[in-house]
């Protein structure tokens, strides 16, 4: 490697804010991975300080509202004017600037859409509320991924931003160091300089062709990344008073944008061809959104990342340039975080990180916005400007020439004759439509004892239940149980397809930590009914708990625990099913549904259509009384 | 107005590049939906779409963009017009390619009062939405599986109907509204409303090339049009052109080709075997295999057109085992192959 400027960063993450400032719109912005507060505030501060003078940051909170997010109408200035003024959003008021997202994970469906428009072309389209616009927006976005647990910054945001940024010991100490007063006019002036380079920077092909290898090799589908990738590394190029992307610059990108996106270690270099052959295919079958492969995984690439580093190692023909490539392989591999390495080591996918993609909350504030109605804004009903505008407007002539009539609610208190008279009856308040439906939370037992009697046929059955839900569009939601704990598969959504692909992948084995399970099911089913959905809970196992609260097996008190648990469940009032997939039914089960106050069900004695009617009921009774 | 990546410069995604195509030939085929991974440039071969299409003739000043040759699709303006027996002149205008926004309001959607003319003039007057705007042209909802749904039956609406009625704040007034709906979205992150599904005439799937060099190309040509999009258009400018004058001969050649019995009869046996629910999937087949052919310059349909267009049709529209949309695309196959792999020296007609 060529040796660094000692004036630059070493950290990637403090490197990743100098490159951002260098190409804002062309690198999108990054994910700031659960920053300390500060922290994100002083990346952020930092990439703004860097870009040219005067770049606005807004900050964007989960809850904003489409009207601030995309702009609306100005109320005094409508008022006022007597004519529809718009007011820009949040976005358009962040053009050439940065735009922070905290809580980037709990960010609203069109919230969502509105940022991913605005990193692909600059813009944001405004249609609503009247106003058709369209506003120059070329932002830095920096979204802070503060998620816990199943809930992740949607994979659509995070694939049109360049960088992931995770603030370790030496990144926070260089970000500190730069944004030290005394170093404030040298990183500036680099920045600027390096942007003027910028455009004149040329890439040699083989790198463009050593990066599209690269994102192959680690499993990286979204074509947004090399591009970014390629960006990245002229960035870099332009940082370092260069007009030529060289080795470092190509090696600096694929570690920043290419490792946090890594899917699957390369396949070592082939000594046999055995292994090799039998992994392509099971490569090419992976996509971009990498669900569980089915059981047999693909082959685990047990070496450790040191193994690809052999230099004698020979690629394969179909590239080209095999050195460039296996530069940046090292490259990425080095980079790659310590978790997630972890994970492609072991190719744990169930559960990983791509497959769950946050779930959308519908609403900006509870239900769907459906238009408005008549009716006065008092008891947490809010005001339809425009609605309530558009209601008074044919009237206007007709009030405005009789003015003495009735008093007026006019926009002017000063005595001046108001603009536009607004009556009572105009009034129109915003409605919405809450939403109903109800989420199933299939809880299923994956343990040694359920597998020998017919894991398989649960799977089947909850497939059967998933078709009815598909029909009533409800969301559904996956919990399996097995060995020490449980494990929430899928968090509550309404791709089915999804559920059943989780499904079929679901491994059997292990203890029946029942207690364990129905606590998470009482967990996952409150969850939803804050969400506002109603759910209802289908648990399918055989009851025959052997794994304590404490996590010591033991039947006798697992099953007290269980029971214990299910009074807990029972106290909470959440519909449930206890499906009891045991051959003859087991008694335990049939206490352990008691104690839940669930509908016990022995799988046998229902066949499919039987199966499908009871959920119908149940999912009505959800709704009724949920 | 931001530049707009050549269509013709689209690397791979031939099977996309071919749906849209024929919809641009015959609109009444219905609308494009599009099934894909992130990143596979969806967008890009819509909005590519917009910059390839030949223009198109509306009425003079009228704001719904009627059809002077049409006189069965007018709006109230222009069949008042044509009735006190105007004639208005007809001038050349882009085929709109509207984008429905997700955040959109229903107001803009549909149209409503034009309030600044009723506050300043006391005068009822329309504002036309993007149902009004996307007349004769092309709808794009990216994401169209997040879609709220009370838009989506305001969509479901007007592409039944084939025009947009408003009832709101006193306004009252219908117009022609037939467009080709395209939609993009990812399957894993929610379902397709299957009302929605079963309004497109059809549905492609793109993927992430898989092939390296291909991957190659398209970051050199993106990474190029991002750096010089003006030298980029420049040089895609012919391939661009043809690929319009190829759509203007469809058009032309669409009227005269029939297609012959026989092979109405195999898109019939078809749909049988695959089990696909009404009507709408036979008359799709048989209007997409007509566009192809009118396409590609073909004298007569034949049997190979419509088993390239079969996929295209139907994969949408088979009998949902919900749990199974993986395969749909193998199972058309499939059908095709078992039907029609013994050569049926009838239909196979010369070229």
């Amino acid at each position: 490697m060529s040796s660094p400027r000692p004036d630059l960063p070493t950290s990637l993450s403090a490197l990743s804010a100098l490159l951002l400032a260098v190409d804002a719109r062309g690198l999108g912005g990054a994910v700031l991975d659960h920053p300390v507060h500060e922290q994100a505030r002083l990346y952020g501060s930092l990439v703004r300080a860097w870009l040219p003078r005067g770049a606005p940051m807004r900050r964007v909170p989960s809850s904003v509202t489409a009207d601030r997010l995309y702009g609306g109408v100005d109320l005094a200035a409508t008022l006022s004017a007597g004519k529809i003024v718009a007011e820009k959003g949040v976005l358009a008021g962040a053009d050439g600037g940065v735009v922070v997202v905290p809580m980037a994970e709990r960010l609203n469906v069109s919230a969502r859409t509105a940022v991913c428009e605005v990193l692909d072309y600059g813009e944001v389209t405004v249609q609503r509320e009247g106003i058709a616009d369209r506003h120059a927006s070329r932002v830095c976005a920096l979204l802070l991924d503060e998620s816990v647990d199943d809930e992740l910054v949607h994979p659509a945001l995070k694939d049109r931003l360049a960088f992931t940024v995770r603030f370790d010991g030496r990144a926070s100490e260089e970000l500190e160091w730069m944004a030290d007063e005394s170093e404030a006019h040298h990183f500036e002036t680099l920045v600027r300089d390096a942007r003027h380079r910028l455009s004149q920077v040329s890439v040699d092909e083989q790198w463009a062709e050593a990066l599209c290898q690269t994102a192959d090799a680690f499993g990286v589908d979204s074509v947004r990344a090399t591009l970014f990738a390629l960006r990245c590394a002229r960035a870099h190029a332009a940082l370092q008073g260069r007009l030529m992307v060289t080795e470092e610059d190509a090696e600096k990108a694929a570690a920043l944008v290419l490792a946090p996106r890594a899917t699957r270690l390369p396949p070592p270099p082939p000594p046999e061809e055995e292994p090799g052959d039998d992994q392509q295919p099971q490569d090419q079958a992976d996509q971009d959104d990498p669900e569980p492969p089915p059981p047999p995984p693909e082959e685990p690439p047990a070496d450790p990342p040191e193994a690809d580093q052999s230099p004698e190692s020979d690629d394969d023909s179909t590239q080209p340039t095999p050195d460039s490539g296996e530069l940046l392989r090292d490259a990425v591999q080095a980079a790659l975080p310590p978790g997630l390495l972890a994970q492609l080591l072991q190719n744990n996918t169930a559960g990983s990180m791509q497959g769950r993609v946050g779930e959308e909350t519908p609403n900006m504030l509870r239900g769907r916005p459906r238009g408005a109605r008549s009716g006065v804004p008092r008891g947490g009903a809010r005001l339809h400007l425009l609605e309530t505008l558009r209601a008074a407007a044919p009237w206007q002539r007709v009030r405005n020439s009789a003015p003495a009539l009735a008093p007026a609610l006019g926009a002017a208190t000063t005595g001046a004759r108001p603009r536009v008279t607004v009556r009572r009856e105009d009034f129109r308040i915003r409605r919405f439509i809450e939403k109903t439906g109800t989420t199933v939370i299939f809880v299923v037992d994956a343990s040694g004892s359920s597998a020998l009697y017919r894991l398989a046929e649960a799977k089947g059955a909850v497939e059967l239940l998933l078709a009815e839900t598909y029909a009533r569009r409800d969301r559904v939601s996956l919990i399996a149980f097995r060995g020490q704990g449980t494990e929430l598969l899928l968090p509550p959504t309404r791709a089915l397809a999804r559920a059943k692909k989780v499904l079929a992948a679901l491994p059997g084995g292990g203890g029946t930590p029942l207690s364990h399970a129905i606590d998470a099911a009482l967990e996952q089913a409150l969850g939803t009914r804050r969400a506002g959905s109603a759910p209802l809970v289908v648990m399918m196992t055989d009851g025959r708990a052997n794994i304590a609260r404490d996590g010591t097996p033991g039947r006798k008190q697992a099953e007290l625990d269980a029971l214990s648990a299910g009074a807990r469940f029972a106290s909470q009032h959440i519909p449930a099913m206890f499906v009891d997939t045991s051959p003859r039914g087991e008694v335990v089960a049939r206490r352990v549904a008691e104690s839940m106050k669930a509908r016990y069900i022995l799988l046998p004695a229902a066949d499919a259509k039987a199966l499908g009617g009871l959920v119908k009921t149940a999912m009505q009774m959800a709704e009724g009384g949920g | 107005m931001r530049p707009v990546y050549p269509f013709s410069a689209i690397v791979g995604q031939e099977e996309m590049k071919l749906a849209l195509l024929l919809v641009a030939i015959d609109p009444s085929i219905g609308g494009v939906m599009v099934f894909g991974d992130r990143g596979t440039g969806k967008s890009t071969a819509v909005r590519a779409l917009a910059g390839l299409l030949p223009q198109m003739k509306v009425v003079q000043g009228c704001k719904y963009g009627c059809d002077p040759a049409s006189s069965t699709q007018r709006c109230d303006e222009c069949a008042k017009r044509y009735a006190d027996g105007a004639h208005p002149r007809a001038v050349l205008a882009a085929v709109p390619v509207v984008d429905l926004p997700l955040g959109a309001t229903e107001d803009r959607v549909v149209g409503a009062l034009d309030l600044e003319r009723a506050l300043t003039t006391g005068e009822k007057a329309f504002e036309p939405g993007l149902l009004a705007r996307a007349h004769r042209g092309f709808l794009y909802v990216d994401e169209v599986n997040l879609l709220e749904d009370h838009l989506v039956d305001l969509l479901l609406d007007a592409a039944a109907t084939g025009e947009n009625v408003v009832e709101r704040e006193g306004v009252s007034v219908r117009h022609p509204s037939r467009f080709v709906l395209v939609g993009s979205g990812n399957p894993e992150e929610g379902e397709l409303r299957p009302q929605l599904l079963d309004r497109f005439g059809l549905a492609v799937d793109v993927r992430t090339p898989k092939v390296i060099a291909m991957r190659i190309d398209v970051i050199k040509r993106r990474d190029a049009f991002d750096r010089d999009p003006v030298a980029f258009l420049a040089h895609w400018q012919k391939a661009d052109s043809k690929i319009r004058r190829s759509i203007e001969k469809g058009r032309a050649r669409l009227d005269d080709l029939a297609v012959p019995d026989a092979i109405l009869e195999r898109a019939a046996e078809l749909c049988a075997a695959l089990g696909t629910d009404g009507l709408r999937g036979e008359l799709t087949l048989l209007r997409t295999t007509r566009a192809l052919a009118a396409f590609e310059g073909a004298d007569t349909v034949t049997l190979e057109h419509l088993r390239r267009i079969a996929p295209l049709a139907l994969r949408h529209r088979l009998r949902r085992n919900v749990l199974d949309d993986a395969g749909s695309t193998t199972r058309v196959e499939r059908a095709v192959a078992e039907l029609w792999d013994t050569p049926a020296a009838d239909v196979v007609a010369a070229p």
